[in-house]
């Protein structure tokens, strides 16, 4: 038997379930936190490729997105898992096809004999008219008292459109005030998300205040304090602190100003790479690279950092943003 | 001196009788529907919402519309002034039949739009709602709209909360919208004549070329419909009275197109004028086997219609309901006279001749001044033919 993404009903997967999984300290659960939390990453960083997922992650996803409140991530996230049900679907036999979409609350009917689906019409007509192009229309459908013949092309188009709007209700129908009671805990991961988000979306610095080094991850404080020392930063390095400070809001001059205590300092050199990075030369304004990126490079000094060892936190800057939150 | 003003006091009057001496219809969940009227004097008002059969029996005996109406849809708050507010719940599927959409209707008498319009009525529920769509005469409700037509309201937990895009999708299926030769060609397959729209135009194809004379001169009196070149027509008879495969026998071709089936399709598909002979051949299905229907009044679902037992302003009639199965013998200008105006006579005022059919008999209109039933006064001076006096 294929398996597919299943949206579960809120009997199934509710915030009980929810609950456990945010509370939870087993192997699995974790697994999900990390997947969803990567995922959300992913999304807000425009960088989500969709992969196949349990439908407890799914649903956990949907959970996290309902609390982040993003409805143009929230359909990345439900687009791109539909478009991994289509494939899949493709690869089902018809009978698997039609038990996914039963179990899925769409009632249909797989008559093997002359190997033709029924679809009641109301089902037809309230997942067709997304679908683009003649034959999808009701006009050219085979239907007789109440009943669409379909075959499995028709079929899947049906239940990918019908997957995606049961997700999106799902969504709808998820409580805020469940969400932000069950995610209190995240509570800082989804308010960076949103500050990183809304940085992407109006590709502005979003206003930070003025700079307190103060609020900087250890990475960061780090950076700085062995570039004072004297010591030679790896390019990476340097490259993370330039980005972070241009982020937060320090300007080329300022950041310039840093880099003389460097000892292999040259002001031309210097101006260029951080014109670059800030965009002035390039007109690409870079972002500094995630934890992960730092850690494999063995640029990350978390230590025993309490925010660092969250298990969402995924960017130098979200650190920065919530430290800052917190002291206002 | 004819006063218009007084002839409608006289009206508004006798409006007032009948929702007095009458009980209407009112609709399921009353007190979730948005009530509108137009009254003698003045526009529309809307976003009522009343609560019970004797709060629409005061109200309407007091404002005493010209036209009344109720939404299809069910809102939790109908009264709110903005759309939003009202928070919609669902809505009836509803099919508005009139003369509007009949071709050639200004050339016709009232009583032959009725039955024209009837006809088409017959189509929508037996071949496509109840056939096609599978809908029970127990979930739908007839009314006559006391005008120029017919409602046709379906009541059913299959299309309370379809949206507007897919009751479009119904509007299209029942007037044959978006068929061409080419979407035919490309997605026929046996499955297809199973029903709906591909089965109607398989046995309307089959029909046409059975009876098409195999002799070349009468067929081409046919085929000069189709092509306005008479070389391309006289070419195209030449090509299908030819021989083609079909299975492991040989067939003329114009003989497979008399069969039911998708061999017909290859036939056709086979150059341009076949393409051009399915295109006509659909359209004259369309025109033969839909049902005129008026689509903004069914995708539209903050739509407000009739209210079921009211008075047409235009007519005097009543919005009135009828079982499905007495459609075809139903007389509107007979039944749909309220009780209230059968007996006794009014004067009228007409200025120039003319007759009216109504309740089974021709009432001449002579120019001037006359006593005639009062039910023909009522229609003549609604419908802005006489005064009443």
């Amino acid at each position: 038997m294929n398996s597919a993404v299943e949206i579960l009903s809120p009997e199934k997967f509710g915030l009980s379930s929810v609950r456990e999984i945010v509370e939870s300290r087993e192997q699995a659960f974790s697994e999900t936190r990390r997947t969803a939390i990567d995922c959300i990453d992913d999304l807000v960083s425009d960088e989500y490729k969709p992969k196949i997922v349990s439908n407890v992650t799914f649903m956990f996803t949907l959970w996290l997105l309902r609390y982040l409140d993003e409805s143009v991530l929230t359909s990345k996230f439900i687009n791109g898992q539909r478009d991994i049900l289509t494939s899949e679907l493709e690869e089902f036999g018809d009978e698997d096809i039609e038990d996914y979409c039963r179990r899925m609350g769409m009632h249909l009917d797989f008559d093997v004999d002359r190997e033709i689906f029924s679809v009641p019409f109301d089902t037809f007509i309230r997942n067709n008219t997304r679908i683009s192009g003649e034959k999808y229309r009701l006009s050219y459908q085979p239907v007789n008292k109440g009943t669409v013949y379909a075959n499995r092309d028709v079929v899947i188009k049906i239940a990918r459109e019908f997957f995606v709007k049961s997700a999106f209700r799902t969504v709808e129908n998820i409580s805020m005030n469940d969400v932000v009671d069950v995610f209190e805990p995240y509570a800082d991961f989804i308010s960076s998300m949103r500050i990183l988000y809304d940085q992407l979306k109006s590709s502005r610095k979003v206003d930070l205040g003025a700079v307190d080094s103060t609020k900087f991850p250890p990475c960061i404080r780090e950076y700085i304090s062995e570039m004072k020392s004297g010591v030679n930063l790896p390019h990476l390095a340097r490259f993370t602190l330039v980005s972070f400070l241009h982020k937060t809001g320090m300007t080329s001059s300022e950041i310039i100003e840093l880099f003389k205590t460097a000892p292999d300092y040259n002001e031309k050199m210097t101006v260029y790479q951080v014109n670059h990075v800030t965009g002035e030369i390039s007109g690409t304004e870079y972002s500094p690279p995630k934890c992960a990126v730092l850690k494999s490079n063995h640029l990350c000094y978390m230590g025993e950092d309490t925010l660092c060892n969250q298990e969402w936190l995924r960017h130098p800057l979200q650190y920065y943003q919530i430290k800052k939150k917190h002291s206002k | 001196m004819i006063d218009a003003a007084e002839s409608d006091q006289k009206l508004k009057n006798l409006f007032h009788r009948y929702y007095v001496e009458e009980d209407l219809d009112p609709p399921d969940l009353l007190p979730s529907r948005e009530i509108g009227y137009i009254p003698f004097n003045g526009s529309m008002s809307r976003h009522r919402r009343i609560q019970s059969a004797r709060d629409l029996k005061y109200f309407v005996s007091n404002a005493v519309p010209r036209h009344l109406y109720y939404s299809t849809s069910y809102y939790r708050r109908p009264d709110e002034k903005k759309m939003q507010d009202k928070e919609w719940l669902g809505a009836e599927l509803i099919f508005d039949l009139d003369a509007d959409h009949i071709k050639g209707a200004d050339t016709m008498t009232y009583v032959q739009i009725l039955a024209e319009v009837k006809k088409h009525t017959i189509r929508l529920i037996d071949d496509f709602l109840m056939g096609d769509l599978g809908i029970q005469e127990s979930e739908m409700k007839l009314f006559f709209s006391g005008g120029r037509g017919y409602h046709v309201h379906v009541i059913s937990d299959k299309v309370y909360d379809l949206n507007s895009d897919s009751r479009r999708e119904i509007t299209d299926f029942i007037r044959g919208e978006n068929l061409t030769s080419q979407g035919m060609i490309s997605s026929i397959n046996r499955t297809q004549l199973l029903g709906g729209w591909p089965k109607r135009i398989d046995s309307f194809v089959s029909d046409f070329f059975r009876v098409l004379p195999r002799e070349r001169t009468e067929a081409m009196e046919q085929l000069k419909r189709v092509f306005p070149s008479a070389n391309t027509a006289r070419s195209f008879f030449d090509h299908i009275m030819k021989p083609s495969r079909i299975g492991s026998k040989t067939m003329n071709r114009i003989d497979i197109l008399s069969l039911n089936g998708i061999e017909k399709y290859r036939i056709l598909s086979e150059d341009e004028r076949g393409i051009a002979m399915l295109g006509w051949l659909i359209e004259r299905a369309r025109e033969n086997m839909s049902a005129e229907i008026d689509d903004p009044v069914t995708t539209d679902v903050h739509r407000l219609i009739r209210f079921p037992g009211s008075l047409h302003g235009k007519t005097g009639l009543k919005v009135l309901g009828l079982k499905i199965s007495d459609l075809p013998s139903f007389d509107p200008l007979v039944s749909a006279i309220p009780e209230t105006f059968r007996n006794g006579n009014a004067k009228i005022y007409a200025e120039k001749e003319g007759t009216i059919d109504i309740n089974g008999q021709t009432i001449r209109v002579a120019e001037g001044e006359q006593e005639v039933p009062l039910y023909a006064a009522i229609f003549l001076s609604a419908s802005r033919q006489a005064y009443l006096i």
